[in-house]
């Protein structure tokens, strides 16, 4: 990555967003190059910092320790705000407002995700950025969009999750909906649509000479993941049954256990000579000449049967082994890997997935270097860990902004950019 | 990272507004797309949808995708996979056959008259055809070359095959899925194909903002690194302190965050906070139970989970769906329903923001198709084309690009080259 430069890196970003699906946005962008300076205050700390005072034993703490400034030490934060500056600054005060405008007006994109009267509140409404600077790019991230009966509801990643038919595809045949385990990929993928509708505008503005408002409704960009069911649906008015892990027409296609407690193992047969070749690794030959198990049609009717037949052999073996046999006979299979397994995988530390990152107030922990690579090479792509609060108002101020001393003495008397927190009450 | 200049930078000869119509924003970009299936497809969907030139190249066979169901009417032919036709709006399409030396050669033409490949070939594939990135380097300078592969461009796992169950497995994302005392169970849908997907348009548009001093760049996602990026939650807490969590069904913490059945279907119960816990005691007419110290705070209620399941469901259960999102939210909850297809398709709040798009296809006519992931505000989306017709576009691109007549193709397409 350092044989080429960055492409964004003529690309500001003010980003006053919150959680996660907007800082991860433009931490996308940052990858990228973009100059990203994250703002946040005093009395309103992002939450995905956690709270101010937080108890001991939390595992989202290192050592499950909050330390003198939780804030700064928290696992979920830490994780999604790489290469990017932070300053704090009160937009709620007139003075906050100002240096808030003169920020706009030396920037390209303003990135969002509050609701309405917050917008309001803190000034961060279209009409009144593009009096600042005309060229602005303000990008919304509300949950249901800025219009609808429902746009004022409210909901997480899992509630859209819930909303755009993914919980209801997912399930063992004949049980309930599954969710998809303790995590909220809504936020990610809202993320990921955010960076591109950004990236759109930039050429939007381009060719039309003026910024724009871009609405990312993340229950909309999520829902186009389930684009296959809904035209199905659009097609045929049907609903998909829940299949657990099998497919629609290979057999065998599912997960067997493997040896070891509470192990698994994935393989996929994609037609007769994979079958063929399964039935080799297996040291089972004469399965592959059973009429039974002839065609991926009697496979796929005699697949319960193919569960034990299977699985008798997959247990005899670690997961990895059963990956190694299989893909050198031209088998598509996997272990299910636990996060011990993941951090350690070979392949993932051939790539450099995993980057050692030393943050000042949390320690050297590994973290997921950016899904995009220019490359193609494991090169670094964290160039300097999350920030701590208000960690580059110095730099934000003096370098970019040109404040004079005295300036930034009024804005600290004036409590606009103090870096003292005050309890968010998110748990309590 | 300092900020070098503030001058905006112009790539490709793009296309500029005389004034009237507000253009979507792409326009004047052309992309060579070689993908197939879903990863591939819809990163190249997503650059047509804001009005890329996307220029799909389609074996002689067609992409594999016109084989996935769904089929319009059941029927499983070519022309009417509603997987591909939902992949593949607002593309041009034509064919040619790649492992020609006919086919190359056209290829050699065609690539440098493009911004952008977007490819999602296993990473040999094109490498063994002779037209590799580094071979086309000298052809195509400036190229963009977005590849989106199982596991990345270079690695060990990098010729391995695998599918949405394999890479769900490798991600560690399937393991935490399902019931603890059941098999572990994969996403409903092609989470990690769509995922990749998107990353990848990201990729090519972030590439090629900066071609003027980066150059042609090779973009390389992994659609294994692509859903591992997406459970931050749980790779954080692994790295700060190891913890490993369990399968634990349809429940995460804090708790409550778990699917109740009710009359009709199922809703998300949700309370994040312990002012939300208290709204929803409120909500189930239960006051009482925000004074029981079984569930006074979110460790105790986590440790009680199956007896609010109880108390939730007892109450759920006389109830519909939508009665139920609808009283949760005006309380600010942020319940959901479980929709399924048919829910979304009949849900107002997407029907009032006139987010399905009606499209015209000349073999399975006018359809609804899942509408656009983000919106200009003020600008009115770009009106889209249907998925093409396999080799549909092969007289327009084939003459436009390289000049050739009906004649040239009708020799081409006898030779089997497309």
């Amino acid at each position: 990555m350092n044989m080429v430069q960055l492409p964004l890196k003529n690309v500001r970003i003010l980003d006053p967003s919150m959680w996660w699906a907007g800082p991860y946005a433009s931490t996308l962008l940052a990858y990228l190059g973009a100059e990203v300076i994250k703002i946040e205050s005093w009395y309103h700390l992002d939450p995905w910092r956690g709270d101010v005072k937080v108890p001991p034993g939390i595992d989202r703490y290192p050592d499950h320790t909050p330390g003198e400034r939780p804030y700064n030490r928290n696992a979920y934060f830490n994780r999604v705000n790489h290469n990017k500056w932070d300053i704090t600054l009160d937009l709620r005060h007139p003075l906050g407002q100002d240096i808030f405008q003169r920020l706009i007006k030396v920037s390209d994109v303003v990135l969002e995700n509050y609701g309405s009267k917050a917008r309001e509140k803190l000034g961060i409404e279209f009409e009144k950025l593009k009096k600042v600077n005309p060229m602005i790019i303000l990008a919304s991230l509300p949950m249901f969009g800025l219009t609808g009966p429902e746009k004022n509801f409210r909901g997480y990643g899992n509630t859209i999750e819930a909303l755009s038919g993914i919980y209801q595809a997912t399930g063992y045949p004949g049980g309930k909906p599954q969710m998809l385990g303790h995590t909220a990929f809504g936020d990610p993928i809202a993320a990921f649509n955010a960076a591109f509708a950004i990236l759109v505008a930039l050429n939007h503005r381009k060719q039309n000479g003026t910024g724009c408002h871009l609405e990312i409704a993340q229950i909309e960009a999520l829902a186009r993941f389930s684009g296959l069911a809904l035209m199905g649906y659009m097609m045929n008015g049907r609903n998909p049954e829940r299949s657990g892990n099998r497919h629609s027409t290979m057999a065998p296609h599912d997960c067997f256990p493997s040896k070891g407690q509470d192990a698994w193992v994935s393989l996929s047969v994609a037609s007769d000579e994979e079958w063929q070749a399964l039935c080799r690794v297996m040291g089972k030959p004469e399965l592959a000449t059973n009429p039974r198990f002839s065609g991926s049609l009697n496979r796929w009717k005699n697949q319960d049967e193919l569960e034990g037949i299977i699985s008798d052999w997959t247990r005899q073996h670690t997961h990895y082994e059963v990956m190694e046999k299989l893909q050198k006979a031209g088998i598509a299979a996997g272990p299910l890997l636990t996060m011990p397994e993941l951090f350690e995988d070979p392949h993932l530390k051939e790539r450099g997935f995993f980057e050692m990152v030393s943050h000042p107030e949390a320690g050297t922990h590994p973290y997921e270097s950016s899904p995009i690579r220019l490359g193609p090479s494991g090169d670094k792509t964290i160039r300097t860990p999350s920030p701590c609060l208000g960690e580059h108002n110095e730099y934000v101020y003096k370098e970019i902004l040109r404040l004079s001393e005295e300036e930034i003495a009024e804005l600290e008397k004036e409590k606009v950019i103090s870096k003292i927190p005050a309890a968010i009450g998110l748990f309590s | 990272m300092g900020r070098e200049g503030k001058g905006t930078s112009f790539h490709s000869e793009g296309v500029r507004n005389s004034g009237r119509i507000k253009l979507a924003g792409l326009e004047g970009i052309k992309i060579l797309d070689l993908t197939h299936y879903i990863a591939g497809p819809y990163a190249t969907k997503l650059l047509a949808e804001y009005g890329a030139e996307v220029i799909k190249v389609e074996r002689p066979g067609g992409d594999p995708a016109r084989r996935l169901a769904p089929f319009f009417h059941d029927d499983p032919h070519p022309e009417k996979s509603g997987a591909f036709l939902y992949l593949n709006t607002g593309k041009k399409g034509i064919t040619l056959n790649l492992k020609t030396d006919t086919g190359k050669e056209i290829f050699r033409k065609l690539a440098p008259k493009a911004d952008v490949l977007v490819e999602n070939f296993e990473p040999r594939v094109m490498s063994e055809l002779g037209l590799g990135f580094d071979s086309l380097k000298s052809l195509a300078p400036d190229l963009i070359w977005v590849s989106i592969s199982n596991f990345g461009q270079f690695g060990p796992y990098r010729d391995y095959k695998a599918s949405e169950l394999i890479l769900f497995a490798l991600s560690g994302w399937m393991q935490l899925v399902g019931e603890a005392d059941q098999k572990p169970l994969m996403s409903g849908i092609p989470l990690a194909q769509f995922s990749a997907g998107t990353l990848g348009a990201v990729g090519c548009l972030g590439a090629l903002w900066g071609k003027e001093f980066s150059g042609g760049v090779h973009v390389d996602i992994s659609i294994m690194e692509a859903l591992i990026v997406c459970m931050e939650s749980i790779t954080s807490r692994y790295a700060y302190n190891k913890t490993v969590l369990p399968r634990m069904g349809g429940r995460l913490s804090p708790c409550p965050c778990t699917i109740v059945p009710t009359r009709d279907g199922h809703v998300l119960t949700f309370a994040v906070s312990e002012k939300e816990w208290r709204i929803l005691c409120d909500l189930i007419g239960k006051p009482e139970l925000k004074e029981n110290p079984r569930f006074q705070n979110r460790v105790t209620r986590s440790a009680h989970a199956k007896e609010l399941d109880a108390i939730f469901t007892s109450h759920f259960l006389r109830l519909t769906s939508q009665e139920i999102y609808q009283s949760a939210q005006e309380q600010g909850l942020g319940f959901a329903k479980v929709n399924s297809p048919e829910d979304m398709a009949h849900w107002d709040h997407l029907e009032a923001r006139k987010w399905f798009l009606s499209i015209e296809h000349p073999v399975c006519g006018r359809l609804r198709y899942p509408g656009l992931p983000f919106k200009i505000m003020g600008s009115p989306p770009k009106e889209l084309t249907p998925a093409p017709l396999l080799g549909q576009h092969n007289l327009e691109i084939y003459g436009k690009y390289l000049g050739y007549s009906a004649a040239d193709l009708g020799q081409l397409r006898e030779r089997g080259i497309i």
